[in-house]
């Protein structure tokens, strides 16, 4: 287990999908941090970890999935965020701030796959930005 | 002025609280009446006054005639005495007999003409007069016999003044008569007059009767009616009316048709609106109980999806596990069904080719076509025109049908998609595609059932396909029916609005 990999938080209402995400991005490396409601959402946007990326639950509790994205957008504009949500659900351009949108199955790999190819897009396009400067 | 006068007068009469039925009795009660009295009154005045005339008149003229035969009667014999005196002949005096007889004759008969009293007494002073006369005269033609001419002569003439006095008699009874006939003649004509001028008065308040009549039925019946006959909404206006009744009569009936069908309507309308409202319960219970399974049904798919990955199984637990997961897939669709029926309409439409639509479905089945030995054949004559739908969603519809269709024929079979267009009254342009098997059909007891949620004749499946499938064409504008003969397959119609027809009722 890599400790001193990206930093990410997985927001989920129900506890298993929650726990088994956690344990699957951990085996690849990620440092995760959980949210089961909005409450936590801003706790951990607001605890100071510099996040690498956000997999937002359209179901999340006590907030519907736009309320969150402007949450996100307002606590952590640069934080980019996979909408994980249902088939015909909510829709990656109805949700204008989510930078992908990802389908809720059984095949979680699709997740891990989607979480790996945005932070490596991400780092690339700093480390270009870096170079550029 | 005149006319708000009549007007204040009439209010006070109550004219206007009076029914109109009353007051078109009353006025046309009030001219029978008049109409009718008037030549009754005429003639029963005129009757009398003629019968009156006629009996006066006659009685006086004959009166008349009798007095002045009276009179002629005496002129005649005035002569005669003279002539004997002169001549000696005796014949004069026996004509002066006869002519003496006939005087008392008329004035017998004209005793018996009158009853009037001043009649009666100028009659008895003639009679009187002329006895005194008649005996002066043989008094004369006595002297002159016995040959004492002298005093004969002198006696004559006093006799002349009697004659004088009898003539003058007669002629005031003879005026008598004449003047009574004038003056029944006066007053006859003046009755005459009378009702004359009756007639004439009549004459003005008939006009104002018929006047009065005629407004009534012109301004409050015939207006009235040729409004209502010309006014009736969504009818094209009939310049050239001529029978107002006749067009009422036909409006009416439209009309009465009209209600019908909106009574038909409506019934229908309470009856879709109660399963509407059933509906909606019924979907967003489904759609309550498909959120909360949600959740927990795909972490039990992660759960699944994790262990598969991890653990070597023998044959008989990866069938195990592969039915496990056939039916959570199972119940996924019914969770993903129950929340399609739940969700609010949101069509996303554009110009699209049905038959395109058609063909998409049948490439996404080609395999589960195969997999159940079906055969498709579509007939289409020309590629149907393009209409506004969600392809997405009509696409939906037919995968519905055409599987269930598979399944209603079990192994093998044949499917028919027809595809055309054409015009229905009073729709407009419709394009439709049939679906065809020749399956075992469906029984009429269910051919409306089958169309409500949560209804299948299948061991599998969630009872929505049918419902989902009606509430996408409705949100389309057009519906779905089904044909299913006695054990002749069934046919399941899609019917779409063309061109600008967006907006149908539905046929019931």
């Amino acid at each position: 287990m890599n400790e001193s990999g990206p930093t990410i938080l997985v927001t989920e209402r129900n506890a298993n999908i929650r726990d088994l995400l956690r344990r699957e991005f951990g085996k690849e490396g990620f440092i995760v941090h959980v949210a089961a409601d909005a409450t936590s959402l801003r706790e951990r946007l607001t605890d100071g970890t510099a996040y690498a990326l956000a997999v937002l639950d359209e179901d999340l509790p006590s907030a519907g999935v736009e309320p969150a994205l402007a949450m996100i957008l307002r606590l952590a504009p640069d934080l980019p965020v996979i909408l994980h949500a249902f088939p015909g659900g909510a829709r990656g351009g109805e949700s204008g701030h989510a930078t992908r949108l990802v389908e809720k199955s059984g095949d979680f790999d699709c997740l891990k796959r989607a979480v790996s190819e945005l932070i490596a897009t991400r780092r690339a396009q700093g480390d270009e930005n870096a170079a550029g400067a | 002025m005149k006319s708000s006068t009549a007007r204040r007068i009439l209010e006070k009469s109550g004219w206007f609280k009076m029914p109109l039925r009353r007051r078109i009795f009353l006025v046309l009660g009030l001219l029978v009446s008049m109409t009718m009295a008037g030549p009754l009154l005429t003639l029963w005045y005129a009757g009398m006054a003629r019968g009156q005339y006629t009996a006066t008149v006659e009685e006086d003229f004959n009166a008349f005639v009798a007095a002045q035969e009276l009179e002629n009667a005496l002129a005649v014999q005035k002569g005669y005495a003279t002539y004997y005196i002169l001549g000696g002949d005796s014949s004069w005096l026996t004509k002066l007999e006869e002519n003496r007889r006939g005087f008392l004759n008329w004035l017998a008969k004209a005793k018996a003409e009158t009853n009037l009293p001043h009649a009666q007494s100028l009659l008895g002073g003639i009679g009187a007069a002329y006895d005194r006369y008649s005996a002066s005269k043989d008094e004369v033609i006595a002297l002159y016999r016995r040959g004492q001419r002298e005093a004969g002569a002198r006696l004559h003439w006093e006799v002349r003044g009697q004659f004088d006095l009898v003539y003058s008699l007669c002629e005031e009874l003879k005026n008598f008569y004449k003047n009574r006939i004038s003056r029944m003649t006066s007053q006859y004509l003046e009755r005459t007059r009378l009702v004359m001028i009756l007639v004439m008065a009549a004459i003005p308040v008939l006009a104002v009767l018929v006047f009065t009549l005629a407004y009534i039925l012109f301004k409050q019946v015939l207006d009235p009616l040729r409004r209502l006959a010309r006014a009736a909404p969504g009818k094209p206006l009939d310049e050239d009316l001529t029978d107002e009744i006749k067009a009422i009569s036909s409006r009416f009936t439209s009309l009465a048709h009209d209600m019908d069908q909106v009574q038909s309507d409506l019934a229908a309308s309470r009856g879709l609106a109660m399963q509407s409202e059933k509906l909606a319960v019924a979907g967003k219970l489904a759609a309550g109980v498909a959120h909360t399974i949600r959740n927990p049904l795909t972490s039990v798919k992660m759960r699944l999806f994790s262990l598969e990955r991890s653990l070597a199984l023998n044959a008989s637990q990866k069938d195990d596990f592969e039915v496990i997961a056939e039916e959570i897939a199972y119940i996924d669709a019914i969770v993903r069904n129950f929340l399609e029926f739940a969700r609010p309409p949101k069509l996303q439409p554009r110009l699209v080719r049905l038959s395109d639509v058609v063909d998409t479905a049948l490439r996404l089945l080609k395999h589960k076509l195969e997999s159940y030995g079906v055969t498709v054949e579509v007939k289409r004559e020309r590629s149907l025109a393009e209409t506004e739908a969600d392809p997405d969603q009509i696409k939906e519809v037919l995968v519905n049908l055409i599987i269930n269709a598979c399944e209603a024929m079990g192994e093998g079979g044949h499917i028919v998609i027809r595809e055309e267009e054409g015009f229905m009254e009073p729709l407009g342009r419709v394009a439709v595609i049939r679906v065809s098997d020749d399956g075992p059909g469906v029984p009429e007891s269910l051919r409306e059932t089958i169309f409500q949620p949560f209804f299948t004749s299948k061991g599998e499946g969630s009872g929505l396909g049918l419902a989902i499938a009606r509430r996408i064409m409705e949100e389309h504008g057009g519906w779905i029916n089904l044909h299913s003969p006695e054990g002749r397959g069934a046919t399941f119609a899609l019917i779409f609005p063309a061109g600008q027809e967006k907006t149908w009722h539905r046929q019931f």
